[in-house]
């Protein structure tokens, strides 16, 4: 007969009272804003500084928090640290959680010091479970926080689960929040604002693979590079980034790039006045299931939106998308693209294309789209895409354009009005259908096939005015 | 649907019996008359041989018919692609009967041109219906006037140059209208129901592309219209009295005055503006309003480069519906004004790089109940999202996200009461995260993120707890009881 159910409770009870604690739950309250240390951390008032809380985390094992003192870093009241040498690595395998909630917390460097906080592992070791909340970093002239698989300058340990959470970084001299590892998962950097670092505001980056990752909720403002940039190295699987915004930075907005890029999904961005892309994801070698929906991209330096695969480019969807005065094109696909979906989107006065398919392109629908006051409203290259309901007007050149080799593409139920060439097929262009559309009020040509005879282009049931070769209808 | 509707097979078929007859027009009521000639002579007769009936004979023929005759045109003359061009050498006689004429280029190519220095007409195609009766179906389709001095098309209820009458059920459909001196197309009336212009374009004239200047406007349905280049606006609708019940759909305006100006001296209820586009006009690209403006709907409409405000909203009064517009780099994103203003819901919009306000709700009285949701403000020259009245009561501010504006990211510029700011954002701006207004009471602000602001984050103008702050995030504050 064994024990009552009361009786086991009692025993499990001992047990736990007797047992050593478990590494790891310990917890550092930073209670002073100097930056000295005596080798502890005490409790007593003014007795632990950031450096020795970090001390203190890193000499005990398992994952510990470092807390900060509402006290002494009101909240609302901005409080500083004024760091006078480098901190010593948050170096701790299990992770660290460094916690400002409910606090003003502000960690500022010196022109003599390099990264801010670094949270590192050991050479090949991976790190978990970090993370890092609502604290405000300025001024190092390296990076502002760092999160380093194994440990720099390598960090070639993986990073897995870690949690950037309304930090701010402002006017550092590199990255402002830098995640880094071999193969980096489930990394997330929420609810952040990175402004004015010499380089990359947001930066996740993996030598292996970047699996994963999220960027949500965040602000990119005035950065040396690009705003936010999610490098997965050879592999980018699955990454995120909605709900943020990038303003005014020297390179792209938002950048997804990797040898391979597979699911990336970006939702809700606005990217304003870049120095480059507005959003790009860039893949070497092939970009699999891209998925960008309702974001605007206007005023940048290059394209608004580019989804690049250097050998392959598959089932990419861009739905509810806006690009306004960008340069070159407003939205462009670029590499050999099979199964795209373009749907309810905008492209406004970008100086060349409006929607480009640059190359070899292969069953893109593109439907419910406005493409205005472009160079050219609407470029089809490739075989087997269809364009649907498009408003392509008052374009410099050509409305909706099929560019040289394109076959059995089709173009129905569109408009092009007030362009130079409503809508045009290049020469070899064959078996293409334009059907049912609207051209007219066109410069040069409302309808223009540049196959003499049209050569297996079916023009039918069109409204225009004038045309380039007697077999339009 | 052809534009003419059911018209057409009837006025197939009476052709076709006239020219079996030898005659063009055999009927007391409607009747078809083909042009065949390019020329523009008149011996008196618009007859079916070759050559025998001129663009000009066909109008006179019409005209001298009651009925709602139809001129239509050979397409062996004037061939679709390879358009037959009729120069006109003087003015075409005014198209007046009160039972509307329709002139129809389907099937063909037809472009009706000045004919330059050669006593070139002012107005070219004028439909009128005489003093004292209204004009009803009047059709004009498929056809490019282009190269006037005056207007293009006139549709002028009564008779000119007062248009003091009514006119109903007006087409104007495949139209192109272009480099003409005057408007592109001009509807002048008392009151004007059920208009439709259709896929038409007016590019570089020297008035308005498409203008409608009439006392009354109801039933109007504007859709695939493009204004380029025009002097003028590019649509210019106003009514003296008001309107009911139009809408603008699937429509361009670059680089014109105004792009859509939609507005009336009066009262302007069921207006519905969907999947517009206005860029780079020296004014505001899309203007929509008068002193009471009532159940108006601005669905998916585009903004950009204007020089004026993308989007301005004026005399909003009830039921002012703004969902997935889009306003960028103009002088202001999107502007709703009103006194008071109120009902406004504004959800979806995105307005970014603007020189001043991306988006801003404006009373000189109140600003009552509304509610602006799941919107963007980014990279404006101003504040993001700017509430400015004498008072502001029970609004509501929810999910909007700005950030990097060079002012304040959400400023409620008045003395507040009752207003609602939650689940937004404000980050990087150059001035204040959130500011609420001096003296301000009652007004709940939560879950909020306010970051990174060179000001200050949170900003409450009132000295005592007179509001309630709870759950935001931030790192600077200014007012005793913000958390």
């Amino acid at each position: 007969m064994g024990l009552e159910p009361r009786g086991l409770a009692a025993l499990a009870a001992l047990l736990l009272a007797s047992a050593p604690l478990p590494a790891g739950a310990a917890t550092f309250m930073v209670n002073s804003t100097a930056d000295a240390t005596d080798g502890s951390c005490g409790a007593g008032a003014g007795e632990c500084t950031l450096r020795e809380a970090i001390e203190a985390a890193v000499a005990t094992p398992g994952r510990d928090t470092i807390g900060f003192d509402p006290a002494v870093f009101v909240l609302g009241t901005v409080t500083s640290i004024n760091l006078l040498t480098p901190l010593p690595f948050v170096a701790d395998p299990a992770g660290t959680a460094v916690d400002g909630s409910g606090s003003s917390v502000v960690i500022n460097g010196d022109p003599a010091l390099e990264d801010g906080i670094v949270f590192t592992s050991a050479p090949g070791v991976a790190l978990a479970d970090v993370a890092v909340t609502r604290l405000r970093f300025g001024s190092f002239p390296g990076h502002a926080l760092r999160i380093c698989g194994g440990g720099p300058p390598a960090c070639d340990g993986d990073v897995s689960n870690a949690t950037v959470a309304r930090v701010t970084a402002v006017a550092n001299g590199s990255d402002g929040i830098r995640i880094e590892g071999r193969v980096v998962s489930g990394v997330r950097v929420v609810d952040s604002v990175v402004h004015s670092s010499g380089m990359v505001g947001i930066h996740l980056a993996a030598s292996q693979a970047l699996l994963g990752a999220r960027v949500e909720g965040c602000t990119a403002r005035l950065n040396g590079f690009d705003g936010v940039l999610l490098d997965g190295g050879p592999r980018n699987e699955a990454s995120s980034i909605v709900r943020s915004a990038a303003v005014q930075n020297t390179g792209r907005g938002f950048d997804v790039r990797g040898d391979v890029v597979v699911g990336p999904e970006l939702a809700e961005l606005v990217s304003v006045a870049n120095g480059n892309d507005g959003v790009q994801v860039f893949a070497e070698s092939t970009v699999t299931s891209v998925a960008i929906a309702d974001s605007v991209a206007a005023e940048n330096a290059g394209n608004g939106f580019e989804v690049l695969g250097a050998t392959g480019h598959t089932g990419t969807s861009l739905r509810g998308v806006v690009a306004d005065g960008n340069t070159p094109h407003g939205i462009t696909l670029v590499g050999p693209v099979e199964k795209a979906r373009l749907e309810r989107a905008v492209a406004i006065e970008n100086a060349d294309g409006g929607i480009a398919l640059l190359e070899s392109a292969t069953k893109v629908k593109l439907s419910d789209v406005v493409a205005l006051g472009n160079v050219s409203g609407v470029y089809l290259r490739g075989t087997r895409s269809s364009a649907r309901r498009i408003l392509a007007g008052a374009n410099d050149d050509v409305g909706i354009l099929i560019l040289e080799n394109g076959s059995r593409n089709s173009v129905k139920q569109s408009t092009a009005p007030a362009n130079n060439t409503g809508i045009l097929i290049r020469e070899p262009s064959t078996g293409n259908r334009v059907r049912k559309n609207s051209a007219l009020g066109n410069v040069f040509a409302d309808l223009f096939d540049q196959h003499v005879g049209c050569d297996g282009n079916r023009w039918r049931k069109n409204v225009f005015r004038s045309a380039v070769d007697p077999c339009i209808r | 649907m052809h534009p003419l509707g059911a018209r057409r097979s009837r006025g197939r078929w009476l052709a076709a019996a006239a020219c079996a007859a030898g005659l063009l027009a055999g009927s007391s009521e409607a009747a078809t008359f083909r042009v065949n000639s390019t020329a523009d002579t008149s011996d008196g007769a618009c007859a079916a041989a070759a050559g025998g009936c001129t663009f000009r004979e066909a109008l006179a023929a019409a005209v001298a018919r009651p009925g709602r005759d139809t001129v239509r045109f050979d397409p062996s003359v004037f061939p679709p692609g390879a358009p037959g061009v009729v120069v006109v050498q003087q003015v075409l006689p005014v198209i007046s009967d009160p039972a509307g004429t329709a002139i129809d280029g389907a099937g063909a190519g037809v472009v009706i041109e000045s004919g330059g220095g050669v006593g070139p007409p002012i107005d070219p195609l004028v439909f009128t219906s005489g003093a004292g009766a209204p004009l009803r179906r009047p059709a004009i389709a498929n056809l490019t006037v282009r190269g006037f001095l005056g207007t293009a098309i006139t549709l002028c209820g009564g008779e000119l140059p007062g248009c003091d009458e009514d006119v109903s059920q007006a087409v104007v459909e495949n139209v192109v209208a272009t480099s003409n001196g005057a408007d592109g197309v001009r509807i002048g009336a008392r009151h004007v129901s059920k208009l439709r212009i259709a896929g038409s374009v007016a590019a570089a004239n020297g008035g308005h592309g498409f203008s409608c200047d009439v006392e009354s406007l109801a039933g109007t349905r504007i859709e695939r219209i493009a204004a380029r280049d025009n002097a003028g606006d590019g649509l210019h609708f106003f009514s003296d009295a008001g309107g009911a019940d139009n809408s603008i759909a699937d429509s361009i305006a670059i680089r014109n005055q105004f792009g859509f100006y939609f507005t009336t001296d009066a009262r302007l209820t069921k207006t519905r503006l969907t999947n517009v586009a206005a860029a780079s006009n020296l004014q505001s690209g899309i203007v929509v309003g008068g002193p009471e403006l009532v159940d108006a709907t601005i669905e998916r409409a585009s903004a950009a480069s204007n020089l004026g405000r993308g989007i301005d909203v004026f005399g909003a009064r009830e039921g002012i519906v703004l969902r997935g517009v889009v306003s960028n780099d103009n002088a202001l994103g999107i502007m709703v004004g009103g006194s008071p203003l109120s009902g406004v819901t504004l959800t979806q919009a995105r307005a970014a790089w603007n020189a001043t306000d991306g988006i801003r709700l404006q009373s000189s009285g109140e600003l009552v109940g509304n509610r602006v949701t799941d919107s963007v403000v980014a990279g404006n020259g101003e504040h993001g999202l700017n509430l400015i009245a004498t008072t502001a009561t029970g609004n509501l501010v929810s999910r909007l996200r700005a950030a990097g504006n060079n002012g304040t990211g959400i400023l409620v510029d008045a003395l507040a009461t009752g207003n609602t700011i939650e689940d937004s954002q404000a980050t990087a701006n150059d001035g204040n995260g959130i500011t609420i207004g001096t003296g301000s009471t009652g007004n709940v602000l939560q879950r909020n993120t306010a970051l990174t602001s060179d000001a200050t984050d949170l900003v409450d103008g009132s000295a005592t707890c007179t509001n309630t702050w709870t759950s935001n995030v931030f790192e600077s504050s200014s007012g005793p009881c913000i958390q």
